[in-house]
């Protein structure tokens, strides 16, 4: 079980992804080009970038939209923060005094009321 | 901890995304899988600028919606998310039918599963007389793909050269081939355990 789980934590790294052009362009290494195609042979994600990044015609299109689509996530994501609005909660014994306190308030508002 | 975010993994990105909501965090994970969803998008479209507007829309989508689930893996869950969108577009646009097809029938290959790592593991061993048995029972096209790729650790551009085959077609033959091998070898373990 442990493999699987490593193998699965293996294929979420999404390091492997930054070598996808290298094995476009045959510029990997032979040892890490044939991992690569290990890798296709089980991971569908992968398989499928490389089937599509191959049906470009020129791999210099390919580094041109891609830098595109990096320029518009950075100015997406530029805005330092996402301010989080959530809701404030209390927890239920807060609450649950609160609301004694309240009753003790009134009633002794009530007593003094009628003591007067 | 300024510049070193680029070096945290996946799940510690979106973990640091979720608790702080900084966007640096989400920016540095999408442009991490920019490539693959653009070679994804690709595939499913098979033109360029469709691909590249749908890439777009894929990490518009992931881009509000990646703090609001659970995701364990993040590479499977963009994949997913790049897959529906195009899926959606080939509806929408009524391109061919075939790729709506060929997407529905695709095998699940992401998860891997027990099977497949002790197929792995199998195929290290050359000598190993079951694993040449179930070769022996694959058709010609994939036993000699398969032994070419890990028995040679020839890469497919080598097997293309050798064997005349497309790129596509090598890459199917390993595929189909070790699914058969997997079933072969499954159902004998099978009928030995029943022995």
């Amino acid at each position: 079980m442990k493999e699987i789980n490593d193998a699965h934590e293996h294929q979420g790294e999404g390091k492997i992804t930054l070598k996808l052009l290298d094995y476009i362009n045959g510029s990997l290494p032979r040892e890490e080009q044939w991992e690569m195609e290990e890798l296709m042979n089980t991971d569908s994600a992968i398989s499928d970038a490389i089937e599509g990044l191959k049906q470009f015609e020129y791999p210099a299109e390919i580094i041109t939209i891609q830098q595109s689509l990096n320029k518009r996530i950075l100015s997406k994501t530029l805005k330092n923060k996402r301010y989080k609005f959530k809701p404030i909660q209390f927890p239920f014994w807060i609450i649950l005094v609160v609301i004694v306190l309240m009753l003790i308030g009134l009633a002794g508002l009530r007593i003094i009321h009628l003591l007067k | 901890m300024a510049k070193d975010y680029a070096q945290l993994n996946d799940k510690d990105l979106l973990e640091h995304y979720r608790v702080s909501g900084n966007n640096k965090f989400i920016g540095t994970l999408l442009a991490r899988y920019s490539l693959m969803v653009l070679g994804v998008c690709m595939k499913y479209l098979k033109n360029t600028a469709d691909a590249q507007d749908a890439a777009q829309q894929v990490f518009e989508k992931a881009y509000l919606e990646a703090d609001k689930y659970e995701i364990p893996y993040f590479k499977s869950w963009i994949y997913k998310v790049a897959r529906n969108i195009c899926l959606m577009r080939l509806r929408t646009h009524r391109h061919q039918i075939e790729p709506i097809e060929e997407l529905q029938e695709m095998p699940d290959l992401e998860i891997i599963t027990a099977d497949e790592l002790k197929l792995k593991e199998l195929l290290k061993e050359e000598e190993n007389t079951s694993l040449h048995e179930a070769l022996d029972q694959l058709n010609e096209e994939q036993a000699s793909c398969i032994k070419l790729f890990y028995f040679e650790k020839k890469s497919y551009q080598e097997i293309q050269q050798t064997t005349g085959y497309t790129f596509q077609q090598v890459k199917s033959h390993i595929q189909n081939g070790k699914r058969m091998l997997r079933n072969i070898l499954g159902k004998k373990s099978e009928s030995h355990e029943r022995d």
